[in-house]
């Protein structure tokens, strides 16, 4: 053999030993370590600000290294929220709470009114001064511009000529397409019916609704009702009251519900629901028009 | 002007290699070639033997093939996007056009002698056997016999010869023999077992790649004598066991089935069994597989950069062809050990012509080894195989093999159970069931090795409850193929055609919501050349080709591949690589350690996984007893499928599109010197997936992320001593492999899915572990020591009983198989098991 060859053979040799003796030592360790040393992350936070409700709520559990959930403890958590325009700052009340499930739940709330385009920090803060932070901004408040209702469309019914109306309306203001368009009316059978409040929504992703201007079919919903209400769709006895559209718009958090990306040491979901509910009025001679019988005091 | 072209004074012609020839004839055209042919021609009668002039003619036409080939490739690849299957049936033409024109070429003048031999107790093929040719000046011709026993020494001048044959165990064999000019002489040979271990005479060849260090290529032969040496917890060996020894195959334990070869998937492994695939061949408990060594011929190796004759999967190639039946006597075996009791028959149905062999094995862990260390093992398996074997004249062989495998188990512990140690009532199961035959034959007056191959493959996996799975696949194929081998002087030309009929059907039950798992069909055809040149004394080069189609999915695939061995004296130097696909693919989510469910489909999203290979090694064998090699490796890997990451693992997620790559490299050294066998290896390998992961994008704002997939273990050492004396056989192994990479978490919490308007007042929602970035941990180190002892009892010439004695896992280590992040339960592989078996064998 040649010598090269007995230096090559002699030093993998002393490779392949040396190999053996560090892997061995490195073998020795039998321990897994499945969570970091020291975590960043300190609570999952579940919760919407809602513009209509005059309480708010959140879910806070506590980020814990077994799977079992322990008893619900909310001793030394603190929730506090501020809208970050103004400063003003409302701490939050716990409450121990028994899910449907019948496990135990940390609810915290706050009584408290959100406003459209304001933004507010949650803080979730441990004894130890540990703090989860989410924020989230509540959607602008769209400014409408009502446009005069117009007659687009003559139809024959029953033998009887009927003028179709629509009015357009501007959202303005308005960034991103609504989740629910709805217009609200008031209505009553009769004189001496009762008043009802009808809902007939609107498909925000219907190409005409999806984007704006909103076009509110005036004459079709009064079929619709007259429906709704047990009467003949070319019924024309029913009493106008009011109207309103509601839109509710929601934050940005909801594009990727999971990702918790405005969530800071922490995980789960902030986000804000706005809801808006523009209004306006129609003219005796516009409700005619469209079919109702204006209530008297209109007239 | 002969010097040009490599004919010195005295040399004989054929060393003016064909290919040189070829290859020039690619650059100068024809005209210059006749040129060089003629002036071979003029000085013929002072120089050159009259066989050379065939040789120079062989030359010219096989240049004219390979020219033809060149424009037939550039043809194929300016049109690939529009192939469709008349192309295959044209290749299929121009393919049978080569058999006359290259073999009738090559059989004008020059002999041949071929045959198979077989070990005259039995009748079965012994592959590896040195075949010589010694003329009475000395010259030498030789070749070994490849796994069906068959050897073919083509271009012997004519002339009386001494023929030899050869094998350690077996008496040597001498016969003269004449060879006529022109004529193709078959001979085959029957070698009677030696009373005593003679010498062999050894000729070298590159296709001898048997032993744990030789590995050429990326190919290693393994023989049932080489599984012999690794202690099994049953007494008769099992292929697999001997894998896992291996550098660069990496099993996730001694549970669930499943091996990575060199950064592979295991669904990315072709497992052939006698030409037929089986989908899912290893066994739930990692000491098994389908290939007892009993019943085991050899098993080709390829880690990757395999021929053009293998195609469909990305990683490796596991061909074993099995023993035939014994054709001379009726002999059998039982056997009983804590795992699994087995049964073996084999005997002539015609002797000397046609033979069976049958084997049964199953699984008694449960009564078994489950009782020993008082833990449920909750699994059962088993397989059955049969191998109808005849020899229908001197020139023509058929086999029919059939096997059927089954596995039940359940894996892991339940995260909702307050018992530590319940085992999860998810039950995962499959069932392989291959049949398929195999007819050889060798053509009178062409020097031809043709085989047709028949095969129907299928393969049932199920997970869920017991009875009720959640999920199921099943895929079916049939295959029918016919490879040729021409026996030329300077070459071994190789080539092939195939077709392939699947049947995939998968009910995910939501696991992977964007794959659609509607009932597929797919027809793949193709064909693939591969001429093994021999250039000179020292290199082999071999060039491939492989042409697939799948016109139902308006797939084609042109594969270049190369393998080249370069032999100088004890040294040895290899190198291959390729382009690979693999249009049916296996999908696993392998989130879930304990999950080896595998779903079966065409490949999704209109992305079919590629790979490049590249393979660069070094062998020497500075002593007749030691070998010692290094091999390194490089696999790209593009278009894989991997879970979508998300921070939910425990529910439904996507597919996705990933890139990756392996590299690495192994050391072997092995040492033969009786009585004592030595097996030293190391591996090293690093694994990279490179995936876009939209969840991690969104928490750390990075687009895609690098990582280590599970299977990513560094480090492997392995060390296998025998000792066989006194009648005693010993072997101790020790394999060691660095911790495997796992997912982190940052803890749990209860997760609302806020995607609509939720009442979190009331919702209570669903616990949640909170992954870390994917895979950044590791777990702790395997390693294991095993021991076995053996006894071989013989009570008379026909009836023996070997005893078996042994420790898996000696020192009771705590290898980590998966830790449960839920419940933090760690599922560790086996404990220490005293084994024992009990094997008697008649005949």
């Amino acid at each position: 053999m040649r010598p090269a060859i007995q230096r090559l053979m002699k030093g993998a040799g002393y490779g392949v030993f040396v190999a053996g003796l560090t892997l061995s030592l490195a073998a020795c360790d039998n321990t897994i370590e499945p969570f970091p040393e020291e975590p960043d992350a300190f609570f999952s936070i579940h919760g919407v600000l809602n513009t209509n409700a005059d309480t708010q709520f959140v879910r806070v559990t506590p980020i814990r290294q077994t799977f079992v959930l322990d008893a619900a403890n909310p001793v030394g958590i603190t929730v506090t929220s501020t809208a970050t325009s103004s400063g003003e700052r409302v701490v939050w009340q716990d409450s121990l709470i028994t899910l449907e499930d019948g496990s135990p739940g940390h609810l915290f709330f706050a009584i408290m009114d959100v406003e459209g385009g304001v933004t507010y920090r949650l803080d979730v803060t441990r004894e130890d001064g540990k703090t989860t932070t989410a924020e989230t901004t509540i959607p602008n408040i769209p400014s409408p511009l009502v446009n005069q209702p117009i007659v687009v469309d003559t139809v024959i019914v029953d033998d009887t000529e009927e003028e179709v109306v629509e009015q357009q309306i501007i959202l303005q203001g308005l960034n991103e397409t609504p989740q629910r368009i709805a217009m609200n009316y008031r209505v009553a059978k009769s004189m001496l019916a009762p008043e009802e409040e009808i809902d007939i929504q609107y498909d925000p992703d219907n190409s005409t609704f999806g984007k704006l201007p909103v076009v509110v079919e005036l004459t079709r919903d009064r079929r619709t009702i007259a429906s709704r209400l047990g009467l003949a769709p070319n019924e024309k006895t029913i009493i106008f009251k009011g109207l309103e559209l509601e839109i509710e718009l929601w934050s940005v958090e909801w594009a990727v519900p999971t990702s918790g990306v405005n969530i800071q040491n922490g995980v789960g979901f902030f986000g804000a629901i706005g809801h808006f509910f523009p209004t306006w009025t129609l003219s005796s001679d516009v409700i005619r028009t469209v079919g109702y019988i204006p209530d008297k005091a209109d007239d | 002007m002969l010097g040009e072209y490599g004919l010195a004074e005295g040399s004989v012609f054929d060393s003016c290699s064909f290919l040189q020839v070829a290859v020039d004839f690619f650059c100068v055209g024809s005209k210059r070639l006749h040129k060089k042919l003629a002036a071979c021609d003029k000085i013929l009668p002072l120089k050159l033997a009259p066989t050379s002039v065939t040789s120079a003619r062989l030359c010219l036409m096989l240049g004219q093939f390979a020219r033809h080939s060149l424009r037939f490739r550039l043809f194929i690849m300016m049109h690939t996007i529009r192939l469709r299957p008349w192309l295959t049936a044209a290749l299929f033409v121009v393919s049978l056009s080569w058999t006359p024109f290259v073999t009738l070429s090559a059989s004008a003048q020059n002999a041949t002698l071929r045959g198979f031999v077989t070990a005259a107790s039995d009748g079965q093929p012994l592959p590896g056997v040195n075949v010589v040719l010694r003329d009475d000046a000395g010259a030498l011709f030789g070749a070994s016999a490849d796994n069906d026993g068959f050897f073919a020494i083509s271009q012997v001048p004519a002339g009386a010869y001494t023929l030899t044959a050869s094998f350690i165990g077996f008496t040597p064999y001498t016969e003269e023999v004449r060879l006529p000019e022109g004529e193709i002489v078959t001979r085959n040979i029957a070698l009677e077992e030696a009373e005593s271990e003679l010498g062999e005479v050894v000729v070298e060849t590159e296709r001898e790649t048997a032993g744990g260090a030789a590995v050429t290529a990326g190919l290693q032969t393994v023989r049932p004598s080489d599984i012999a040496l690794i202690p099994a917890p049953d007494i008769s060996g099992d292929l697999v066991n001997y894998l896992t020894a291996l550098p660069g195959i990496i099993s996730q334990g001694d549970r669930g089935g499943q091996l990575f070869i060199r950064g592979g998937e295991p669904t990315q492994n072709l497992v052939l069994l006698d030409g037929m695939l089986v989908y899912q061949p290893f066994h739930i408990v990692g000491f098994f597989s389908a290939f007892p060594s009993e019943i085991i011929n050899a098993a080709d190796v390829y880690a990757g950069g395999y021929g053009s004759r293998y195609g469909g999967r990305l990683s490796s190639v596991l061909d074993v062809s099995m023993r035939n039946g014994n054709k001379q006597r009726f002999a059998g075996a039982v056997s009983a050990a804590p795992f699994v009791s087995t049964a073996r028959l084999e005997g002539p149905i015609v002797p000397g012509r046609l033979s069976l062999v049958a084997s049964v094995r199953e699984s008694v862990i449960e009564q078994g080894a489950s009782q020993l260390i008082d833990e449920e093992l909750p699994f059962t398996f088993g397989d059955a195989f049969g191998k109808l074997h005849a020899k229908l004249s001197e020139s023509a062989q058929l086999s029919v093999s059939a096997i059927s495998t089954h596995d039940t188990g359940r894996l892991g512990v339940d995260p909702l159970s307050d018992d530590p140690t319940a085992i999860r009532e998810d039950e995962v199961s499959w069932h392989n069931l291959a049949i398929g035959t195999r007819f050889i034959f060798l053509p009178a007056r062409l020097p031809i090795f043709a085989e047709i191959l028949i095969s129907n493959s299928q393969l049932e996996n199920d997970l869920g409850p017991p009875g009720t799975p959640v999920r199921s696949t099943k895929a079916q194929r049939t295959s029918v193929g016919v490879n040729v081998t021409h026996y030329l002087r300077a070459m071994d030309f190789n080539w092939g055609l195939f077709l392939n009929s699947s049947t995939l059907e998968s009910d995910l039950g939501g696991q992977f919501q964007n794959v659609e798992t509607e009932e597929e069909f797919i027809t793949e055809a193709g064909i693939f050349i591969e001429p093994e040149i021999r250039v000179g004394e020292d290199l082999r080069l071999q060039p491939g080709l492989r042409l697939q189609t799948f016109p139902s999915k308006g797939e084609t695939f042109l594969e270049p591949r190369f393998r080249a061995i370069y032999t100088k004296g004890i040294h040895r130097l290899s190198a291959a690589g390729g382009l690979y696909h693999q249009e049916i693919l296996g999908l696993n989510d392998r989130r879930d350690a304990g999950d080896v469910f595998t779903a079966w489909t065409s490949s999704p999203l209109g992305k079919v996984p590629e790979a490049w290979h590249g393979i660069l090694g070094w062998r020497v064998s500075p002593f007749n007893w030691m070998d010692f090699s290094v091999e390194g490796f490089y696999k790209k890997m593009s278009n894989l499928f991997i879970p979508e990451w998300t921070a939910f693992p425990k529910f439904t997620t996507n597919i996705q599109q990933a890139d990756g790559t392996a590299a690495g490299f192994d050391l072997r050294l092995e040492v033969r010197r009786s009585p004592i066998y030595a097996l030293v290896s190391y591996g090293n390998s690093t694994v990279e997936y490179d995936a876009p992961i939209r969840a991690l994008e969104l928490l750390f704002g990075e687009s895609s992320v690098q990582y280590s997939p599970p299977h990513d273990r560094r480090h492997q050492l392995s060390a296998l001593v025998n000792y066989s004396n006194f009648g005693f056989d010993l072997s101790i192994r020790w394999q060691l492999g660095t911790g495997l990479p796992f997912n982190e978490s940052l803890g749990f919490d209860r997760f609302i899915l806020l995607d609509s308007l939720v009442n979190v007042v009331e919702t209570p929602g669903d616990e949640r572990v909170l992954y870390q970035r994917p895979y950044e941990g590791r777990l702790p180190a395997y390693h294991r020591l095993d021991i076995s002892l053996e006894r071989k009892f013989i009570f008379n010439r026909n009836t023996n009983m070997s005893v078996l004695a042994g420790l898996i896992n000696a020192y009771d280590r705590r290898n980590l198989f998966y830790l449960d992040l839920f419940t933090l339960r760690r599922v560790d592989q086996l404990p220490l098991i005293p084994t024992f078996g009990l094997k008697l064998e008649f005949q």
